[in-house]
C-alpha cells in the first residue's frame, strides 16, 4: 500500500515538474503547484524512511 | 453284570494298525488307536507299562500290532477303549502300507511339486469343511484375530464319511470361480479311519488341478495325509493354517508406524534443506527490494533538485511578494480589491503577512 502511496507521489511529482516547465503558468498555479510538490516530496520521504527500516529490520532478522 | 465284571472282556487280544500315536510327556501315558479299513478301537497305556515297552520297541502309525489289554469305558469321553497292558509288532499294516504306496505312485508323477507362494495379503480365502465343526470357528477366530479385513468365505463339505471324498473335490472345483485368492483345506483331529478321505488319489488330483494356492491342514501336528504333500504348503492345524495365510494386522500397523517414520524423516530433512536456503533467498530478495528502493530515492531527488529549481519563489526573493485576496485569488491590481478588504502578502521565505487596505492610490483606484 506504502509503495503504491509512493509510486502516486512519484508520479505526481514528475508531473508538477512537467507542468512548471510552461513558462506562461500563471505564478497563482505555480505557487500551488509547489505548495502540493512540497507536501508530496515530504510525504515521498517519508514512506521511504519506513520501507527502508522495514527492509533494515528483515535483513537484520536473516542475518542474524 | 457291568462291563468290569465281564472276564472275557478282562483279557483281550486285538489285531490292527496303530494311528494316532501319541506320548504324553506330561504323565508319560500313550494314545493311539487301532484301526483297520473298517473300524476304530482308541487305545491307552498307562506310563508304567508304556515306559517298559519304549524301552523295546518304537511303535509308529502304521505299524500292525496286536495289543493285549481290557476293555474299558472312559466316562469323561463317553466311549469305550482298550487299556492295553502290552504290545507286540505283527509286520506293516495293510493301511499304512497303500498309503505309502500311493504316496510313492503320486509323487514319482509330480503330484507333490506344486509349491507355490501363498499370497502376502489375500483379500478371500475359500475355506472347505465341515460347516459345523469347530474347526471353522478356530479359523474364523484366528483371522478376525490376525487382521480382520480378509474375507473367509465358507464351501461347506463333508470331511468324512463314504461321501466324503466326492464333497470335497467338488467344493474345490467351485471354489476355483470364486475370486479366492488362496483355499484352505481343513478338519479337525480324528481317527485314521476319519482322515481315511484326505488320503484319496481323486481328492490329491483335484489339488494338484486347482489354479489357487492351497494349503491343507488336516487333524493334529503328527497326522500327515495325501493332501497335505499335494496341497502348496501343508499346516500342522487348522489354526496353524489360518495363521500361515493371514498377515498379522499387528505387524503391517508396525509396518506403516515405520513408513510413516520413514516419511517424517524425510519431510523434516527437505524441511531443513529449505530452512537453510531461505536466508539466503529472503537476503537476496531483501537486497533486491533495498535495490529498487534506492532507486525511487535517487528519483525522488532528482524530482526535488528539477521542482526547487523552478521554484517561483526565487523570483520573489528579489524583494517581491504575492498578495491575495481572502479567497486565495491573487490581487494584481487595486482595482482587484476594496478599501477595508483584507489579504495575505507572501514572500519568498514562504513566511505571510495578514494585510488591510486602507486606502487605494493609482490608475486603477
Amino acid at each position: 500500500m506504502k509503495d503504491k502511496n509512493l509510486e502516486s507521489g512519484l508520479k505526481r511529482l514528475d508531473e508538477i515538474s512537467k507542468l512548471m516547465d510552461n513558462d506562461d503558468l500563471p505564478l497563482e498555479t505555480a505557487l500551488k503547484l509547489y505548495a502540493e510538490a512540497k507536501k508530496l516530496i515530504e510525504g515521498c520521504k517519508e514512506e521511504m524512511a519506513d520501507a527502508q527500516a522495514s527492509l533494515r529490520d528483515m535483513l537484520t532478522g536473516f542475518e542474524a | 453284570m457291568t462291563l468290569g465284571e465281564d472276564k472275557a472282556l478282562k483279557i483281550l487280544r486285538v489285531k490292527g494298525e496303530i494311528a494316532n500315536f501319541t506320548l504324553s510327556h506330561k504323565t508319560g501315558h500313550l494314545f493311539f488307536s487301532l484301526a483297520d479299513r473298517q473300524s476304530t478301537l482308541r487305545c491307552v497305556m498307562f506310563s508304567d507299562e508304556a515306559e517298559d515297552l519304549l524301552d523295546k520297541i518304537s511303535p509308529r502309525d502304521g505299524d500292525e500290532v496286536i495289543v493285549t489289554g481290557s476293555l474299558v469305558v472312559y466316562e469323561a469321553g463317553g466311549y469305550y477303549q482298550l487299556r492295553a497292558s502290552s504290545l507286540e509288532m505283527s509286520g506293516g499294516g495293510d493301511m499304512y502300507a497303500d498309503f505309502m504306496k500311493l504316496k510313492q505312485r503320486l509323487q514319482d508323477e509330480g503330484l507333490f511339486s506344486q509349491k507355490r507362494p501363498l499370497p502376502e495379503m489375500p483379500g478371500t480365502i475359500a475355506v472347505i469343511t465341515s460347516p459345523s465343526g469347530a474347526v471353522l470357528r478356530d479359523v474364523i477366530s484366528v483371522v478376525l484375530r490376525r487382521c480382520p479385513v480378509v474375507k473367509l468365505r465358507l464351501f461347506p463339505a463333508q470331511v468324512q464319511g463314504a461321501y466324503a471324498v466326492d464333497s470335497i473335490v467338488k467344493q474345490l472345483r467351485t471354489a476355483q470361480t470364486s475370486g479366492a485368492d488362496a483355499i484352505l483345506l481343513c478338519r479337525g483331529g480324528g481317527s485314521a479311519e476319519d482322515l481315511s478321505a484326505f488320503n484319496d488319489e481323486r481328492l490329491a488330483r483335484a489339488i494338484y488341478a486347482s489354479a489357487i494356492p492351497t494349503v491343507s491342514a488336516v487333524g493334529h501336528e503328527t497326522d500327515f495325509s495325501i493332501s497335505d504333500f499335494a496341497a502348496d504348503l501343508r499346516a500342522a492345524t487348522p489354526t496353524a493354517a489360518a495363521e500361515l495365510l493371514t498377515p498379522d494386522y499387528s505387524d503391517i500397523d508396525a509396518e506403516f508406524t515405520r513408513y510413516e517414520k520413514r516419511l517424517r524423516a524425510i519431510i523434516s530433512r527437505k524441511a531443513d534443506r529449505i530452512m537453510n536456503r531461505l536466508p539466503d533467498l529472503s537476503g537476496d530478495i531483501c537486497r533486491k527490494a533495498g535495490r529498487l528502493l534506492e532507486n525511487k530515492k535517487r528519483r525522488l531527488s532528482h524530482l526535488e533538485e528539477l521542482i526547487a529549481a523552478k521554484n517561483p519563489y526565487t523570483i520573489m526573493s528579489k524583494g517581491y511578494a504575492v498578495f491575495t485576496d481572502e479567497n486565495g485569488a491573487v490581487v494584481k491590481s487595486a482595482s482587484g480589491i476594496a478599501v477595508g478588504g483584507a489579504g495575505i502578502l507572501r514572500f519568498a521565505d514562504m513566511s505571510e503577512i495578514s494585510v488591510r487596505v486602507e486606502s487605494k492610490q493609482g490608475k486603477s483606484e
